[in-house]
């Protein structure tokens, strides 16, 4: 093979593997910069501490968006996960206060999140309305039901009492449980017919249902998998202070996107969907997160760093480069 | 022969399957909704002693509620019936409102120049997105997050990330109270009218929301039906600013995309102007749409403590827009099981 042929391939797989190269290009990026950079302001970022700051920071996010990926994969997303973090957060703090054990909590949380993975899952096929919908819907539900908890409660913050949860502080635990969820997840997607129709479906949901795809019965076990996630993710979140209040889990359903859209996922879905975009893209928010306050950003000026390298990102990984213009 | 239904219009040979309405079915299709929602509301309050439901006082509070949700509804609603879903409107109109706000309040509390910044700025931030969108050509839910985060960084930079807290400006805050708060809803109407009914981007939007590769092949120019269609929301939120700013106090977003949340709640009024539109087109309905959520809203909140009425509100709101898109989606399926029982029945 002479050079020129080499440069031909080495040009066709980039063109071809251009969001993976870009999203991890970015995360190589960020862990060059922020290993190199800092020490000239005295801090590091191979440090225990900073290590296990990042890994609490990365955790919630990136166990909610590997779960998500699946319903991310049928071109869908759900909104209502931030609102799910809430209550389930809350559920697990008030049962496990009157019980003393959180497992009542986390069975009530699991129960809820089935029901809520079955009414988003079925809704858009049955009812025949864009599960977006339905997920707008959870969550303003899900909110209204937060309220009138804390306004019964009589306080906007409620905290574990005597159950001990130094356990989820545990940066290692964390990662085993991190890795235990993208193992499965990882299984499930590459693995079984389950990821291979999650695909078929975000691909093209007519040719899917044609080729014999029972859609209901995918779209909500895609669901269901998404809202376990959600409730092992909403057991860290309020294991980590070991409180709840009104607001958490706000915003969380955009971090996730956020998340996905910087690991190179397409939100159109379909074949070109990968469970690594989710652990890449949470991991390159939580560095940027951590990394640039060490190398001297001021907390405000993150923002908009932050969102310079999203739109800087997206502008090379989601670009249309002909036809009309994308949707 | 096949035959014509009583209500199928024949136009040069060819059949219409649009449903054509008779006068008292369009001013019942479009009443229904607010005036039940009324009704609903004033059997509530009145059962709970509350009897200042339906006073000119409670219409003065109802309709700023009106305005503010109107003008958001149609700036959301002009890209949303073109089939763009835009995540940026509510970082425009929070960026808006801080400079606008700010600058302003420094300037003896100019009212003119607070319009006039409104309005100005949120032409300027509409049309940055719509220039990422066209020449980014990113997908509009990413090119939009994309722009709303960006803003919502700069509100967190300027003025050292304090906001803008107009409640006890007396002179600013006459734009979300009666009678001023009616002139940011007019010209918001009357901005969204002219685009949708009298520009030719307008009905140029219209093809391209419904085929956007037989528009673009018959020769429509797509980018710059998007640039303008973003100068006219951006005029519309504009009018928005000017209520939204002046109600109180707006924090700097400090948490990503917080302002996404004024979207989803002001995007209400849309879906239920988008089913009531065959009745009275889709201006009217949006207006009808933020009437009925307005009206619900006020007796919730009268009925039940401030807190908790808009808990209820919440919930009670989810549970419509879920009911309204199954019955959008649905309506005919629905309507033909109901012709057929009464068939049955006969």
């Amino acid at each position: 093979m002479n050079g020129h042929e080499k440069e031909k391939i080495i040009r066709h797989y980039i063109k071809s593997n251009i969001f993976g190269v870009a999203a991890y290009g970015g995360l190589l990026v960020c862990i060059i910069v922020f290993s190199i950079v800092p020490p000239f302001f005295g801090e590091s970022i191979w440090t225990i501490t900073k290590l296990s700051t990042l890994i609490s920071d990365v955790i919630v996010m990136a166990l909610m968006s590997v779960g998500a990926i699946f319903v991310y994969t049928l071109g869908y997303m759900d909104i209502s996960i931030g609102k799910q973090v809430g209550l389930y957060a809350t559920l697990m703090v008030i049962i496990g206060n009157k019980t003393g054990t959180l497992l009542w909590g986390i069975l009530l949380s699991l129960v809820i999140s089935l029901f809520i993975g079955l009414i988003n899952g079925a809704t858009g096929e049955v009812l025949k309305i864009h599960p977006i919908v339905s997920s707008v819907v959870i969550m303003m539900v899900l909110g209204g039901v937060s309220s009138i908890m804390y306004n019964n409660l009589g306080s906007r913050n409620i905290s574990l009492k005597t159950i001990d949860y130094r356990i989820f502080k545990n940066p290692i635990f964390m990662l085993i449980v991190l890795i235990t969820e993208l193992i499965i997840i990882t299984y499930l997607f590459n693995f079984t017919k389950l990821g291979k129709y999650a695909k078929a479906i975000g691909a093209n949901p007519i040719v899917a249902q044609q080729s014999g795809i029972n859609l209901i019965k995918y779209k909500i076990i895609c669901y269901l998998i998404m809202g376990l996630c959600v409730v092992v993710a909403s057991i860290f979140q309020m294991g980590y202070t070991g409180s709840a209040s009104d607001s958490t889990g706000t915003g969380f359903e955009m971090n996730v996107m956020i998340a996905l859209i910087l690991g190179g996922m397409p939100l159109s879905g379909g074949m070109r969907s990968k469970v690594s975009y989710a652990i890449i893209g949470a991991f390159t928010l939580s560095l940027l997160n951590i990394g640039l306050p060490l190398i001297g950003v001021k907390p405000n000026q993150v923002y908009i760093i932050k969102a310079i390298i999203f739109i800087i990102v997206v502008l090379i990984t989601c670009r249309k480069s002909k036809g009309m213009l994308p949707r | 022969m096949p035959k014509i239904e009583r209500n199928a219009t024949k136009i040069g040979g060819y059949i219409t399957l649009k449903r054509k309405y008779t006068v008292f079915e369009k001013i019942i299709g479009t009443l229904a909704l607010p005036v039940t929602m009324y009704l609903i509301m004033m059997i509530a309050c009145y059962a709970n002693g509350k009897m200042y439901y339906g006073t000119w006082p409670m219409w003065k509070t109802v309709l700023v509620d009106i305005a503010v949700s109107t003008t958001c509804a149609l700036g959301i609603g002009l890209q949303f019936k073109s089939g763009r879903f835009d995540f940026s409107g509510g970082s425009i109109m929070l960026l808006a409102a801080i400079i606008a706000g700010t600058v302003s309040k420094n300037n003896g509390n100019n009212k003119v120049i607070f319009a006039a910044l409104c309005l100005g700025i949120c032409l300027a931030l509409s049309l940055v997105v719509s220039l990422v969108y066209v020449y980014g050509r990113l997908p509009i839910i990413i090119a939009t997050i994309g722009m709303a985060l960006l803003y919502e960084a700069i509100t967190t930079l300027i003025y050292n990330g304090a906001g803008i807290n107009l409640v006890s400006n007396m002179q600013l805050k006459v734009f979300s109270s009666y009678p001023l708060a009616l002139f940011p809803f007019i010209g918001g109407l009357i901005t969204y009218i002219i685009y949708s009914h009298f520009t030719i981007t307008g009905k140029q939007a219209m093809l391209l929301a419904h085929n956007q590769q037989v528009a673009v092949n018959i020769g429509i120019n797509e980018k710059r039906n998007v640039i303008i269609s973003y100068i006219f929301s951006g005029i519309i939120f504009g009018f928005a600013t000017m209520i939204y700013a002046s109600q109180g106090l707006h924090r700097a977003a400090f948490s990503s995309l917080s302002t996404v949340g004024s979207l989803f709640s002001n995007i209400l009024p849309v879906f239920i102007g988008l089913m009531v539109g065959k009745y009275c087109g889709d201006t009217l309905g949006i207006i009808v749409g933020a009437t009925t959520l307005s009206l619900m809203s006020y007796g919730l909140t009268t009925v039940f403590d401030a807190e908790m009425g808009s808990a209820i509100s919440t919930i009670i709101t989810g549970i419509f827009i879920l009911a309204i898109n199954v019955i959008s989606a649905q309506g005919k399926v629905l309507t033909s099981i109901f012709k057929n029982k009464l068939k049955a029945t006969k």
